[in-house]
């Protein structure tokens, strides 16, 4: 059981301790919620603050570039004040405004990741278009004053528990998968190494053969590479896996007389050497990014992922059929809103008059 | 430019969490729909920042759609949201309890400014389903 449960486990870095900033801004959260009275905000905004800075210092991974880090954290800040602030604003005018902001600092972020084009997107479609029609709506539907209902969130503390559960959760996940994406790299190259080690330890084994004819070398190492080649399926023993194999050529290494093939060998595990430390090097700069294929061209691979022609390529290329889904999506969606809204009272094709009980 | 990803993933769960807190707690019908719009945009942050991490342009061609999606979603719910408030001049949430099927019992709410409201919703959710219930037992 404990075995068949190992590669579920968490890496040794991660513990549960990363979710610990939940629990303040769990508190803030429930304390800023409208609940009908007015209380002094500035205990929540204390104890926000703390969970902020335990926040950062808990999940945030440095990306070795200082610049970027300080818009990563100015822009999440942003988005993330102003969604709090959009949940405990009783006028629906403001909580649209700060809703607005929100999309501004997302749209910020989606700069950061090299993708002007949504940026460019999400800010005319929300900001001015979805927030000026919200505008719009609730100029024409809002009572006067602050309504009862703005004034008292339901269930808040429920709502709140059933939220930061789920937000933990992921939080949790996301540190043993992602968090360790340096891990995770590393152990791709190795395995990359560990196959093109394969290959030279067999090509030696060959040439082997054909000087002396024998095979008293060869069987230890059969046997070793015959176990191993099942331990490479799984993800979890390709490091132990490569350690034994390094250890396996160790022993041959001691076995094997001929100079070439020592010559040979210690050029492979060079070679070896070399590629870890610059697959090392290479996640020690952050560079996260996979290469890309040549030969791709309709998925817009070849393309530099902060060129808007990549995005205009890969959306009209592979995704052709949904952008005409989408855009089908659009006309479908505009008739229903047209056909649901309620008519003028004047007009005589008016089937439902304003103020009829549902 | 370089990125990691476990930031953006942070962040883009932070967003959908805070809508969800959103969504479930406010009674506004409009501030509903906002928060809903809230998600999307975490999840949509979440989207760019793996197309990103992967180096191809899926992320950003699926955020695309997610955009669409939440166009057509604001013209529906607002058409929607306008009937509502036609036929109850309420942007109230808790008004439209009686939706739910007649035989369950709502929560009572323990808001003592629309109290009359909801005792009134109460009230006919019990007769539909005392009515129910005889129409039930008559058949029996």
């Amino acid at each position: 059981m404990r075995e068949a449960l190992a590669p579920y486990a968490p890496p040794p870095g991660s513990n549960g301790w990363v979710v610990a900033p939940l629990f303040p801004a769990l508190v803030a959260l429930i304390w800023l919620l409208p609940r009908g009275h007015q209380r002094p905000a500035w205990p929540a905004v204390l104890l926000a603050l703390a969970s902020a800075l335990m926040g950062w210092i808990a999940w945030f991974e440095p990306s070795g570039s200082s610049l970027h880090d300080l818009l990563f954290s100015a822009f999440s800040l942003i988005t993330i004040g102003a969604g709090v602030e959009m949940l405990r604003q009783t006028n629906p005018v403001y909580a649209a405004l700060w809703f607005a902001v929100v999309i501004l600092g997302t749209c910020g972020l989606f700069l950061l990741l090299a993708a002007p084009f949504l940026a460019a997107a999400t800010i005319i479609v929300y900001a001015g278009a979805i927030i000026v029609t919200f505008l719009f709506v609730i100029m024409l539907a809002q009572q006067s004053g602050h309504a009862s209902y703005d004034r008292q969130s339901q269930s808040p503390i429920a709502a709140c528990l059933a939220a930061f559960v789920v937000l933990g959760t992921l939080l949790f996940c996301f540190e043993k998968t992602f968090a360790s994406s340096r891990r995770q790299q590393e152990l791709e190259n190795r395995l990359e190494s560990l196959d093109w080690a394969v290959q030279e330890i067999d090509r030696v084994e060959t040439t082997l053969k054909s000087l002396n004819g024998t095979s008293s070398v060869e069987s230890p190492l059969r046997d070793v590479l015959g176990r191993h080649a099942s331990l490479l399926a799984k993800d979890a023993d390709r490091n132990n896996a490569l350690e034994q194999v390094q250890g396996a050529l160790g022993e041959w290494d001691k076995a094997v007389v001929d100079a070439r093939l020592t010559a040979r060998l210690a050029n492979l595990r060079k070679v070896v050497d070399d590629f870890r430390r610059q697959s090392h090097q290479e996640v020690q700069q952050g560079l996260l990014r996979r290469p890309a294929r040549p030969g791709q061209a309709v998925t817009g691979d070849n393309y530099d992922p902060a060129e808007v022609a990549g995005l205009g390529v890969s959306l009209f290329g592979q995704y052709l059929w949904g952008v005409e889904m989408a855009g089908s999506l659009l006309m479908v969606a505009v008739i229903g809103a047209i056909a649901i809204a309620p008519q003028r009272a004047g007009t005589p094709t008016a089937t439902r008059p304003p103020g009829a009980r549902g | 430019m370089i990125a990691v990803l476990h930031n953006y993933l942070v962040v883009g769960a932070v967003l959908f969490t805070l809508g969800a807190i959103g969504f479930l707690t406010r009674r506004n019908l409009l501030l509903m729909v906002l928060s809903a719009e809230m998600m999307l945009q975490g999840v949509s942050l979440t989207l760019v920042a793996f197309g990103r991490y992967h180096g191809h342009f899926a992320g950003q061609s699926f955020t695309v759609f997610v955009l669409t999606v939440a166009a057509c979603e604001a013209a529906i719910a607002l058409a929607l949201i306008m009937m509502l408030y036609g036929s109850r001049r309420t942007l109230d949430v808790s008004v439209w309890r009686d939706l739910r099927e007649p035989s369950v019992e709502p929560a009572p709410m323990t808001d003592p400014s629309s109290h009359g409201e909801s005792v009134e919703d109460q009230g006919d959710g019990v007769a539909t389903g005392e009515e129910r219930r005889t129409e039930v037992g008559a058949h029996a």
